[in-house]
């Protein structure tokens, strides 16, 4: 590793600058999103400086200072810019910029945009912290940190009670991951004796230190760390708050809940991946516990009725696919997936927010129909959105599924493969599905007739953001095309080991790809036939009930985990504490008060009882006395 | 045979009986304010016969001190009984239970 | 070191001489007078050594005649920051209690006898008075909520001083047998220290020393008088309880218990260790099922004391290092939820969640306050709850192993109890109650709030400010 030093504070703290000024002078629109934007592309331009300076092998390093240290705990504020993380930044910062621009608009008829703006420009803060810090506790300073700003943000309009909850339940939700990230911290402290990755990463190279160390140590770390990323990253079981989380403004949805902070949890991973790369026991439960997430998200999107709703559910599933990437050991492609999901994902939030703008709110796609007409410029950017996602050829999904799809079928078989193909063809099926009921047919209501095309500002970073998911897919593609592979070569230095690399056949490669894009073709044609008339009359059945009240997940966690959970602590905490020590002390308070009472009657009043009671006490002193 | 110091001793613990009982039993207030100088005066022949044998004059002069406190208080304990007396018109003992918790 | 702990006193007598009608006058004087105070304070932080385990600064001045007893007070860096803990929080107070109605000048007299026994009991270098001044400061706490509390304030201050001084008797009885040990030639701290290995023939000395602190910390099952005394007592007496008065505990711990007689300390510490677990478990839940604002932080006091407790009776210097550092996370974000809250009792005079929401909407600057120090009361990385933890549970694994899962859930706990009072507070729409109450805040009210919130990003950020400063105070074994 060659590390040079860089400052790459100045990266963090101008977002957070951002955010202080629009939290403090409570900008009019469109300041407060023009300054939030500009402290982002000020951000998005540092970065883009450092990430001339890298090269695969090079090592950004900012030193910081020591955060704080007692006993075996030495913690460093100090960050670190690799290949890899480099090409993650320019997602945060660009797209995020994109982002900022689009709520500029998106916010300015507002109540208060300035606190949206504040909060989304700490939110950026955050994410920066969490992917270029050199420490993991850093990393969960970011971690922390972007969970409380989806938390705020979620609930951003507090007056209504579910937007609130949405937030608590996100937020609680992510703590439980938490826990297994704290977890693993403190197993690092103890047993590695640092947190620092890079210390961390060579200390696991050392065998003869490894040897020393109990065996259950590295796959509980590795687990703590996947449990947490369920969390973040919405997979199984924990993924139940990404849908609810919708509750937030559109933006937030895209950048946040799509781009950026979801995808944390595979940052994390990657970063660490030497280290997951030994365990395999725990890479196999990440790919089945990500095959399961992906396909049951999305056997949930097929029925949705709510836009935003059915882009979560695919989220999720995407997430899935990034997980089973990385549990069939190819963190590459996993990243290569994060990179042009944030582009597409990002796109699709964002034009689904502009249909609701124009739609007046309204959300639900049996309500639509017919907006190709009244909104052309969407209608384009969500095309391309549900073309790359379903992986049409040439464009980003397409090349990003595809090695996905070919390292399953190489590293965990035919049933894994056979699953995630399935999600697959899924999603395409989906998306057409919401791209017909929105855009194709006749306008089916009073809003969807008098539906309006965005403003400029809004249409600007969809263009931008389409030219990206149909091109950013370039950066690498399948070897058996080209045999240079810019992305992975970019992002393999910046780990300094090599990973197992195996190739399919060339004719294998060739068959996948081929069913895995026949496939997609195929369920985005049924699905445009099925609905492009508008929605099929459902016949309810169990199968449909069950997708359509999402396999009812929440129902049975609120019963069987929540309840019982709450229900026994207040019970046991009433128990002991009102009944036991409170009525254990009122009842030593009451025996005082009974002996009181009791000794109280030889108190009469009368002065001749007072002197003979005298009388019989020095009698009873005399006597005994006498005895002695 | 009886000595003098035990006779007086034993005059002593008769006025002192008999203070005790008359305080005891007697229902007007200032009867048993005598009872209580009875008392007082079989206390102050002990601590005379007391002053003799150990053949100092810590005992007389402890005596004093006892007259001396006894007749304030005697002084103080009367002008309580008029004011009583002229408050509630009588002087019965078992009556005045004011000092009862 | 004399100037630091009279001078509340001095100024308790100046105060007393102010007639009744001149309440504002003497809440100004209140406030000039802490700056001589800080003046003072600043002296003694500038001479006490940072490395000086135990009193690296020790004044005697006299003899008394009884118990084999000096006046004799001892300065380090343990004692010294919570000193300026203490000034620090009863200087944001008397910001507060500028123009406040019912901060009356006999308030401000006993307020200030509360910081001479508080800054005494920490001061002291002599057992019997350590003593004296940690039974003196019952006396005006207990007027402070049995006057100017709530309803049922009559209650909360009679549990209060019946548990506090049950377990101070024991202390007592304690200190008598030492004094009464000829081999102890006086009751100052470094001679107790010497024949610590005689007086740890008699076990039950540490049991006796124990209970005062632990009723005091409170560490659960002693822990009930907290949530009567805290709900009933006034806005600043809530504060100074959760800030100071509760750290005495902790801080009697360490210097009184751990220092003084490590070997008994040890030998009990898997029980507190055991108390400490439950305190936060219970406590949490204590939080959970409240309806009553300042009762629900009152229980987050128990399950975060827990915390603290674990803490230091963890072998581990990053526990230990973590606990301390926790007492000041803890006083400062625990302090600014009282404050704040205090602040909109003051104007509302309901203490019920139900009554309240849409703070956020009516006024944005407490919304924000009381969402911060919430955030900082559940750990949240950045601020200085987290950090003390963090090195909690970290040090409680290196020693303990897995018994850290159950502290883990405190962590959780501590979200789940936290997060809908901020909802049912701050967020939602505007409640008749907060409709009806302007709630717009006085210049003075807002500097009072203002040194809470940079103490806590400060502390957050750079806590090794702190950490360095008390680090060779703090005993490891």
């Amino acid at each position: 590793m060659n590390i040079v030093e860089a400052s790459l504070v100045w990266i963090i703290l101008i977002p957070l600058f951002g955010s202080i000024v629009n939290g403090l002078f409570r900008l009019k629109s469109p300041f407060n999103g023009l300054i939030a934007t500009a402290a982002c592309f000020a951000s998005f331009v540092l970065s883009l400086l450092a990430f001339l300076k890298l090269s695969p092998g090079t090592l950004l390093v900012d030193p910081g200072y020591l955060w704080f240290q007692a006993g075996h705990v030495q913690v460093n504020m100090s960050f670190e810019l690799s290949s890899f993380m480099g090409t993650m930044l320019l997602v945060i910062t660009g797209v995020g910029t994109l982002i900022h621009l689009y709520a500029t608009s998106y916010m300015s008829h507002d109540k208060s945009p300035w606190r949206f703006f504040s909060y989304l420009n700490l939110f950026v803060t955050a994410m920066l912290v969490l992917a270029l810090s050199r420490d993991l506790v850093g990393v969960f300073l970011g971690w922390e940190g972007v969970g409380v700003c989806s938390y705020l943000l979620i609930g951003y309009w507090f007056e209504e009670d579910a937007n609130t909850k949405a937030g608590m339940k996100a937020f609680i939700t992510n703590r439980i991951g938490d826990l297994g990230f704290l977890f693993a911290l403190f197993l690092a402290l103890a047993f590695f004796g640092t947190s620092q990755v890079s210390e961390i990463l060579t200390w696991i190279a050392d065998p003869s230190k490894l040897a020393e160390i109990p065996t259950w140590v590295m796959p509980a770390f590795a687990l703590g760390i996947f449990w947490a990323a369920t969390g973040k990253s919405a997979q199984l079981p924990l993924y139940v708050w990404l849908p609810d989380a919708m509750a937030g403004p559109t933006p937030v949805s895209a950048l946040i809940h799509a781009a950026t902070m979801v995808t944390s949890g595979i940052l994390v991973f990657v970063r660490l991946w030497p280290l997951f790369s030994t365990q395999a026991q725990v890479l196999d439960l990440v790919f089945w516990v990500a095959i399961a997430t992906a396909l049951l998200a999305a056997l949930i999107a097929i029925t949705q009725r709510d836009l935003k709703k059915v882009l979560a559910y695919s989220t999720v599933s995407q997430l899935g696919f990034m997980f089973a990437a990385l549990g069939a050991g190819a963190p590459v492609a996993a990243f290569f997936h994060v990179v042009t999901h944030a582009c597409f994902k990002a796109l699709l939030f964002l034009t689904a927010g502009s249909v609701i703008h124009g739609m007046h709110d309204h959300k639900d796609i049996f309500e639509m129909g017919g907006l190709r007409k009244k909104m052309p410029w969407s209608h384009i950017a969500y095309l391309v959105g549900c073309v790359a996602i379903a992986g049409f050829p040439f464009t980003a999904g397409f090349f990003s599924k595809d090695i996905i799809l070919a390292k399953v079928f190489e590293s965990k078989g035919l049933l894994g493969y056979s699953m995630l193909l399935i999600a697959a063809l899924l999603t395409s099926f989906y998306m057409f599905r919401s791209y017909a009921l929105t855009f194709l047919g006749n306008p089916r209501t009073e809003h969807a007739e008098h539906a309006h095309e965005s403003a400029p500002m809004i249409l600007v970073p969809l263009m931008v953001l389409s030219a990206l998911s149909l091109l950013v897919g370039f950066l690498e593609v399948p070897h058996i095309w080209w045999h240079v592979q810019n992305f992975s070569t970019w992002v393999e230095g910046s780990w300094s080991f090599e990973l197992v690399e195996g190739h399919l056949s060339v004719a294998t490669e060739w068959m996948l790809m081929s069913i895995a894009t026949v496939g997609s073709l195929a369920a985005a044609f049924f699905a445009i036939k099925k609905y492009s008339a508008g929605p099929v009359a459902t016949n309810e059945n169990t199968a449909w009930k069950l997708s359509f009240n999402k396999f009812y997940v929440d129902e049975v966690y609120s019963r069987f985990i929540v309840q019982p959970f709450r229900r026994l602590g207040v019970a046991l905490s009433t128990c002991v504490d009102e009944k036991g020590i409170n009525g254990g002390l009122h009842g030593s308070f009451g025996l005082y008060r009974i002996s009181g009472q009791l000794l109280s009657v030889f108190q009469t009043g009368s002065v001749q009882s007072y002197a003979l009671f005298m009388v019989f006490g020095l009698l009873l002193i005399w006597g005994l006395l006498q005895l002695c | 045979m009886i000595s003098q110091a035990h006779l007086i001793l034993l005059v002593a613990v008769i006025l002192f009986s008999v203070g005790t009982v008359t305080f005891l039993t007697k229902r007007n207030a200032v009867v048993a304010l005598m009872g209580i100088e009875l008392m007082l005066n079989g206390i102050n022949l002990v601590l005379l016969q007391a002053g003799q044998l150990h053949g100092n004059a810590e005992g007389s002069s402890l005596m004093l001190f006892v007259v001396l406190v006894a007749a304030a208080e005697a002084a103080l304990a009367l002008s309580i009984f008029v004011i009583l007396f002229r408050k509630n018109g009588m002087l019965i003992l078992e009556n005045y239970r004011s000092m009862k918790g | 070191m004399l100037k630091v702990l009279l001078w509340p006193l001095i100024v308790a007598f100046v105060l007393s001489l102010f007639p009744k009608s001149k309440k504002s006058w003497a809440q100004w004087t209140n406030l000039l007078l802490h700056l001589p105070w800080i003046l003072f304070l600043l002296a003694l932080v500038k001479v006490t050594p940072l490395q000086g385990a135990p009193f690296g600064l020790f004044e005697s001045y006299a003899t008394l005649p009884v118990f084999k007893s000096l006046i004799a007070l001892g300065a380090d860096t343990l004692n010294v920051s919570l000193v300026a803990l203490t000034l620090f929080l009863s200087f944001s107070l008397s910001l507060y209690f500028i123009g406040h109605e019912k901060i009356s000048v006999s308030f401000l007299v006993f307020f200030h006898l509360l910081n001479f026994g508080t800054v005494g009991s920490l001061l002291a270098a002599d057992a019997f008075l350590f003593y004296v001044f940690w039974e003196f400061m019952l006396i005006p706490l207990f007027f402070l909520i049995g006057i100017w509390g709530s309803e049922n304030r009559v209650y909360a201050a009679l549990k209060f001083f019946a548990m506090t001084l049950a377990g101070s008797l024991a202390l007592l009885a304690a200190i008598f047998f030492i004094s009464s040990m000829p081999e102890v030639a006086s009751l100052e701290w470094t001679q107790i220290r010497a024949q610590s290995g005689l007086i740890s023939q008699h076990p039950w000395i540490i049991w006796a020393f124990l209970v005062a602190f632990l009723v005091k910390v409170p560490v659960w099952p002693l822990h009930t008088w907290l949530p009567d005394a805290h709900t009933e007592a006034p806005t600043a007496i809530s504060v100074m309880l959760a800030g100071v008065l509760l750290k005495l505990g902790v801080y009697g711990m360490l210097r009184w218990c751990l220092q003084l007689f490590p070997e008994m300390y040890w030998s009990t510490s898997d029980i507190l260790f055991v108390a400490g677990l439950v305190g936060i478990i219970l406590g949490s839940y204590g939080a959970l099922r409240q309806t009553d604002i300042k009762r629900m932080i009152a229980y987050s006091s128990v399950a975060h004391l827990g915390f603290i407790v674990i803490g230091i009776t963890s072998t581990s210097a990053a526990a230990q290092s973590g606990a301390f550092f926790q007492n000041f996370a803890h006083g400062l974000s625990t302090g600014l939820l009282f404050l704040c809250f205090g602040m909109i009792y003051d104007r509302t005079h309901s203490r019920k969640l139900a009554d309240y929401g849409g703070l956020a909407t009516s006024n944005r600057f407490l919304a924000f306050t009381f969402v911060f120090a919430a955030m900082a009361s559940v750990g949240l990385p950045g601020l200085p709850g987290f950090i003390g933890e963090f090195l909690i549970l970290s040090g409680t694994f290196y020693q303990r192993g897995l018994w850290v899962l159950i502290p883990l859930m405190g962590v959780l706990l501590g979200a789940l109890y936290t997060l809908p009072l901020v909802k049912g507070l701050v967020f939602g729409k505007v409640s008749p109650l907060v409709e009806s109450h302007p709630l717009k805040l006085k210049w003075n009210e807002v500097l009072a709030l203002l040194p809470y919130l940079v103490g806590l990003v400060v502390l957050g950020l750079l806590p090794q400010i702190l950490l360095n400063w008390t680090q060779g105070s703090i005993p490891v074994r």
